[in-house]
């Protein structure tokens, strides 16, 4: 029962941040339908910016982690992707890949290649005891930071006209500007919710390794996609529910593998990931009503 | 109020419509019908701004119009009803006929409005907080109609509105159109497979033919059909 537990707070923990991410990257490519493997991109340079103001005060780190996250989030949105917004995905995606690639140089030549360490929240890395179990105080914030951002996020894009004119976007992009929905207004919004969901991941990752490298959010966007992927492409709560699985799984499977297969884990998940994709190619969670016509 | 000269629209190679001259007047109801791959919905994105224009103009209101985004070209008083609906499946209906008026910031106005498409269409206040997606085609139907009334257009562009749906929805929907019609006085282009379903709705219905318009139908007259069908008929 204990061990149960424990397992059950790492892997929510985990699937809150595979979540977090895939978010970021499902909220663009349900509007523009662009891969934005960039994405781990701002997880990075928000990580960079709350370790190099870690020694300030740590709640101070937190909101330059925001705003250099979203800053760089809208600045991508604004330089690169705007004029290429009625291109072929494939030219979308490759650019996609050309940001992530220059900021990661960029934050080499800044910061340099080598991984840092920093003393960032560390009294969130003891544990608390509950009833015999030794939770991590940085697995339970994590839970609850997700928890927080996704119930205010839904608030507003189930209570406002931005976040309904969101979700209509997200839904069909092209109806919603027929509709008379500004294109640039609702994309800015999607990046800014995209950098805003990055620093939460930045600032949370930060406090759990205290480690950042300039390659650090690749493994991230990658989980975020094939999230988004398994989630049904275009559905948010899909992305939501799909990082959430994905996270799941694998530590499930990390604790549940022989010894021996643990180093093979990812194998095992992108295994699972082609299985679902072949029974449910569209998705594990996107909605009948979405995919149902009607007469 | 509406007026193209010489549209030409192309996809790639392809070119969906050559050369369309239109003009559509204030109050009127023009009807344009052809067969599959006539190019019909081109012409309504076109109008609309979802297709591009590389050759002619497009003119509403003495605004030239070719060019601009699809959202400007909504804001100007243009909404298109598309093929296929497009309801905002995981949306409630609520939510959808909001949506239909991104456009405008009078909230007390859109709710007065809301109130009143309500009670017009009232199987969509039966199911204001259930999903778009649920509903039945002609319910669907009826729901992208009262959506694209949100905006309070000048000009109502119908995109085959009774594509996919059941004999008996397609006249409810049908009579739906003729009400407000009449009530509202409001001018609209309908594009429809079959001339028929125009017949006493449109003041003159015209005939797309592999992209370009071949004349006019006069649904009135005997034997419209079969100049219809025989036009049809001709190699593309």
């Amino acid at each position: 029962m204990t061990a149960a537990l424990q397992l059950i707070v790492d892997a929510l923990s985990v699937g809150s941040l595979y979540a977090l991410s895939a978010l970021g990257i499902g909220l663009i490519f349900g509007i523009m339908r662009l891969i934005n493997f960039a994405h781990g991109e701002f997880i990075m340079v928000g990580a960079y910016a709350a370790m190099l103001t870690a020694a300030i005060w740590a709640p101070f780190a937190v909101i330059v982690a925001i705003a250099v996250a979203l800053a760089v989030a809208l600045l991508t949105e604004r330089l690169a992707f705007r004029r290429l917004r009625a291109s072929p995905p494939a030219t979308l995606l490759i650019t996609s890949f050309a940001v992530s690639y220059l900021l990661q140089n960029l934050m080499v030549l800044i910061e340099g290649a080598r991984p840092q360490t920093v003393d960032f929240l560390s009294a969130l890395t003891r544990s608390m005891d509950v009833g015999g179990v030794r939770l991590p105080w940085i697995n339970v914030v994590t839970i609850a930071v997700t928890a927080v951002l996704l119930a205010l996020l839904a608030l507003f894009l189930r209570r406002t006209r931005f976040g309904r004119m969101t979700r209509a976007a997200a839904s069909d992009f092209r109806m919603a500007r027929l509709l008379g929905v500004r294109a640039d207004r609702v994309i800015a919004i999607a990046f800014a919710l995209s950098g805003l969901l990055a620093a939460a991941v930045a600032v949370l990752l930060l406090a759990q390794t205290g480690t950042v490298s300039p390659v650090m959010g690749l493994q991230l966007a990658l989980v975020g996609f094939v999230a988004t992927v398994i989630g049904g492409m275009g559905s948010l709560s899909g992305a939501v529910l799909g990082g959430l699985t994905v996270g799941v799984v694998t530590v499930l499977l990390q604790s549940l593998l022989p010894a021996e297969l643990r180093p093979f884990r990812d194998a095992f998940v992108y295994g699972l990931v082609i299985a679902v994709l072949l029974v449910r190619p569209g998705g594990l969670f996107r909605s009948a009503a979405a995919m149902q016509e009607r007469v | 109020m509406l007026r193209l000269e010489g549209v030409e629209v192309r996809y790639g190679q392809v070119r969906a419509l050559r050369g369309v001259d239109l003009a559509v007047d204030e109050g009127g109801v023009v009807g344009i019908v052809g067969a599959n791959g006539a190019g019909k919905s081109s012409l309504t994105l076109a109008i609309a701004g979802a297709a591009p224009v590389p050759i002619g103009q497009i003119a509403f209101e003495g605004r030239r119009i070719d060019g601009l985004a699809p959202e400007t070209i909504a804001r100007l008083g243009i909404s298109l009803v598309p093929e296929g609906r497009h309801v905002f499946a995981d949306m409630t209906v609520f939510e959808n006929l909001d949506l239909g008026a991104a456009s405008r910031s009078d909230r007390a106005e859109i709710a007065r409005d809301m109130s009143r498409l309500f009670e017009r269409f009232p199987i969509l206040a039966e199911r204001r907080d259930g999903l778009a997606g649920k509903l039945s085609g002609g319910e669907q139907q009826q729901l992208v109609i009262a959506r694209a009334l949100m905006a309070r257009p000048r000009l109502l562009i119908l995109d085959e509105p009774s594509l996919g749906l059941a004999p008996t929805m397609i006249d409810r929907v049908y009579d739906l159109i003729a009400e407000i019609r009449r009530e509202r006085g409001l001018t609209m282009l309908i594009v429809e497979q079959n001339p028929e379903r125009l017949h006493g709705l449109a003041d003159r219905v015209l005939l797309l033919h592999t992209g370009e318009l071949a004349g006019e139908i006069d649904t009135r007259q005997e034997g419209w059909d079969s100049a219809y069908f025989g036009l049809e008929e001709m190699p593309a």
